[in-house]
């Protein structure tokens, strides 16, 4: 059976031609995708289940869980779904966005499944040594803060995990050189050049962890004998953080990509759309000076310049990409005569019912409004110090992560199931359902959080807060929030669940997929240039968007302003 | 009416430096060093002892 | 044809940007530069920034400070009375030392942030109030002097939020301010 789920009608040249997106695809590049995304598949399991565990100690009322093994639940979710979740389907996003679109080898193939081995083991070892962890060693839940001591196992785990992502990562470096010296004179298209960036940004991210995590172990073993609390901040955001970044690049790139083949969006500017990659190339990684605003030693100048990713110029590269990825498929669909009526007609007519196109659809939107507002306004340096260690950080980024790009890379693997394991999708319904009901359900749980946080300040990484030992002082207030955070949450965990049973249930037993080429895409609306047709419901929903972040804005700082006095 | 598509004289040097992804990795990482982790080193080795 | 998995061919920048694209990257780099502005503007007007001199000191000579500190202050019911503007807090697994202390309200205090041990998290509340709370974060090795004020007297309560073991959640502390 596995051997069948590697397999797909290969030519005697090792090429096949995809009968939807019409792109040539080398087995060399096929089957590790399908690996590395069977795998992340797995991850979300497992750290599915410690949500729910998570889910149902926050929610006090239940505490399922005592407060040790929260932190053990709360460092396995967090290394499941934050880490291996997304970077395991990062590394199949570089293999379909380079090889696959270009219609290459991939070079040294070896190389991903040595890089896929190492991985899947440091995994496992980091896992390991997050269920076994005992007094001295504390769990360390995504962050290990030394001078908290951990497992030395953990730290050895991380380092392995991250030089095998580096190794996963080189033949999708290889296989750009390649093209790049083959012909020196084309452009890369959209989706490679998005999938480049994503890897460069991956680079910096990775080696931020070695230079945090190679020291840390030597610390925890010995052979170091001190690790410098603010250094250790400093470096080891890059690779917090920078994950996180990752996953934006990643998700955007996902999004280009499924918008046009799930609903026939085209590229309203490619000059536009590259310079917004050019600049998170540059600017996306300072974001991981978001951890360090209410912190001692960095000076404010620091503070203020790698926060704002220079003079807010990611951010400039998100809202660019918030609007040319609706304006592309608003343009792309009236091209094709598919625009309907009025100024929406063109979403309207949508095909809400594919779930690639309805999990995109839904993380576009879902990722704007909830995680990206929020992400710009922590980030300023003043307004961090009133959300600094509060749930209103992970409302953010399960508005981020786990609704926006986990919405994004289901889409995306609804369609690997199709056009790449090749089976047709069981429990078809449930499919249709499913990317609304974990987007919902996600949303109103990151917005629980956001408000336990934002109104009681209720602490993250806390299992009991509504009583506290020894004091009458307590965030009992915030009861009623945490338990719409246990309910959420649980029913999102139930939307996963049903995600799961449709992608392994049509792996296992789907029939053979029939490759009928989405309706939007056999349509190519004649030659004229895209830019020429209208893109005013996509201008007028991002005023909308503006309105409600300015609104926020106004209402934090007003808030910020009537806190005591403090700082020089 | 022109047709915006025709391969004509070589591009521009914008598009060029687009394309340069290579140079643009090098130059990107290079600043993120210099922004982030060399300036904040810099503040934090120049934080004083204590009296 | 502008598909994003196909090599866009010819002379791209030149290709014409929609005035509705043209808009709308306007109206974005003008929200930047307002948030960018903004954030700069109140840091050298603004009341609030989480700015204050920081020096570099062993948890055993800040550990010696505090203690030097609660010699001088005097002692009450309801906590310490600082001897002067200094206030010295010691995190310590899982303690607030220093604390309680009694300030006044109106009266401008060095606040002095350092631990003794691992990373702590110093989240202030006021009275359980909505909204009204901030959070700074207090490393071993470093000695940070935020200047603080408060305007309205009241009961802060301090919760540690920067896990830092077993007992973290047990890490509570009070500033009453008359």
């Amino acid at each position: 059976m596995a051997i069948g789920l590697l397999d797909a009608p290969y030519g005697e040249d090792g090429f096949r031609t995809c009968e939807v997106t019409g792109l040539r695809i080398h087995r060399s590049a096929e089957v590790p995708v399908k690996m590395f995304g069977l795998t992340a598949v797995v991850a979300l399991i497992v750290g599915g289940i410690a949500a729910l565990l998570v889910a149902l100690t926050r929610w006090e009322a239940v505490g399922i869980l005592q407060p040790t093994a929260f932190y053990k639940y709360l460092s396995l979710h967090a290394w499941n779904l934050l880490i291996f979740w997304m970077v395991f389907m990062e590394v199949a996003i570089l293999y379909v966005g380079g090889p696959m679109v270009l219609g290459r080898k991939l070079p040294a193939p070896r190389l991903a499944k040595v890089g896929w081995a190492v991985m899947v083991a440091s995994a496992l070892l980091i896992d390991y040594a997050i269920w076994t962890t005992t007094y001295p060693n504390q769990e360390p839940l995504l962050t290990s803060y030394a001078p908290l001591k951990s497992s030395a196992l953990f730290y050895l785990g991380v380092d392995t995990f991250i030089l095998g992502t580096v190794v996963a990562a080189l033949p999708f470096f290889a296989c750009i050189w390649q093209e790049k010296s083959e012909h020196p004179d084309r452009t890369l298209p959209l989706v490679t050049f998005g999938a480049f960036v994503t890897g460069i940004i991956a680079v910096e991210a990775l080696l931020g962890g070695l230079i945090t995590y190679v020291p840390t172990f030597l610390w925890r073993i010995g052979l170091v004998g001190h690790i410098d609390a603010a250094w250790y901040r400093q470096m080891y955001w890059i690779i917090g953080h920078g994950t996180q970044q990752i996953n934006l690049a990643a998700m955007v790139t996902v999004w280009y990509f499924m918008t046009h083949l799930t609903a026939g969006a085209e590229v309203a500017s490619e000059k536009v759309s590259r310079g917004a990659f050019i600049l998170y190339l540059f600017f996306i990684n300072m974001g991981a000076a978001h951890h360090l605003m209410a912190d001692p030693g960095v000076s404010a100048s620091w503070k203020m310049w790698n926060t704002s990713y220079a003079m807010y110029g990611a951010v400039l590269a998100s809202l660019i990409h918030a609007f040319a990825i609706p304006a592309g498929l608003e343009a792309g669909r009236r091209k094709r005569g598919l625009g309907g009526d009025g100024w929406f007609g063109w979403l309207k007519t949508a095909p809400w019912h594919d779930p690639g196109f309805s999990a995109t659809a839904l993380s576009i939107v879902l990722f704007g409004f909830l995680g990206g507002i929020t992400g710009v306004l922590m980030g300023q340096m003043q307004l961090n110090t009133m959300r600094h260690n509060t749930l209103a950080v992970p409302g953010h980024f399960h508005g981020t992560v786990a609704v926006g790009t986990t919405l994004a890379f289901m889409g995306l693997v609804y369609y690997v199931i199709r056009l790449i394991f090749r089976k047709e999708w069981v429990f078809d319904r449930l499919a249709r359902l499913q990317p609304y009901l974990y987007g919902f359900a996600m949303s109103i749980a990151a917005m629980a959080m956001m408000e336990a946080g934002i109104l009681y300040g209720v602490p993250r990484r806390d299992p009991i807060t509504t009583s506290i030992p020894g004091t009458q002082f307590s965030f009992s207030a915030a009861s009623p929030m945490l338990a719409v955070l246990g309910i959420a949450a649980s029913v999102a965990v139930v939307a996963g669940a049903i995600f799961v049973l449709v992608a392994v249930g049509s792996l296992l037993f789907g029939k053979e997929a029939r490759m009928r080429v989405p309706v939007p895409l056999a349509l190519t609306g004649g030659d004229a240039p895209v830019h020429r047709f209208s893109m005013r419901g996509t201008l007028a929903m991002c005023l909308f968007f503006l309105v409600v972040f300015a609104l926020f804005y106004g209402m934090d700082w007003m808030w910020l302003s009537r806190l005591w006095m403090f700082g020089g | 009416m022109e047709d915006p598509r025709v391969q004509s004289e070589e591009a521009p040097w914008q598009q060029r430096v687009l394309n340069s992804i290579w140079l643009l990795a090098l130059a990107a990482v290079v600043f993120f060093f210099l922004s982030y982790v060399v300036w904040g080193l810099i503040d934090l080795l120049s934080v004083g002892t204590g009296g | 044809m502008s598909s994003p998995l196909k090599s866009p061919e010819g002379v791209w920048w030149n290709w014409a940007v929609s005035r509705q694209e043209r808009t709308w990257l306007g109206l974005a780099l003008l929200w930047c530069v307002i948030l960018f502005g903004w954030m700069i503007g109140w840091r050298q007007l603004g009341a609030q920034n989480p700015v204050g001199p920081t020096t570099r000191i062993s948890p055993d000579r800040y550990r010696a400070e505090v203690e030097a500190y609660e010699k001088r202050a005097r002692r009450t019911d309801q906590g310490l009375v600082p001897p002067g503007v200094d206030v010295y807090v010691g995190a310590q697994q899982w303690t607030w030392n220093g604390l309680p202390v009694v300030l006044q309200a109106g009266k401008r205090y060095r606040l002095h942030l350092s631990s003794y041990d691992v990373q702590h998290g110093f989240g202030l509340h006021r009275d359980a109030r909505t909204i009204e709370q901030f959070n700074l974060q207090v490393l071993p090795g470093y000695e940070w002097v935020v200047p603080i004020d408060f305007k309205h007297p009241g009961v802060y309560d301090v919760q540690c939020n920067e896990f830092c073991g077993v007992g973290h959640r047990t890490m509570h502390g009070q500033i009453i301010v008359e």
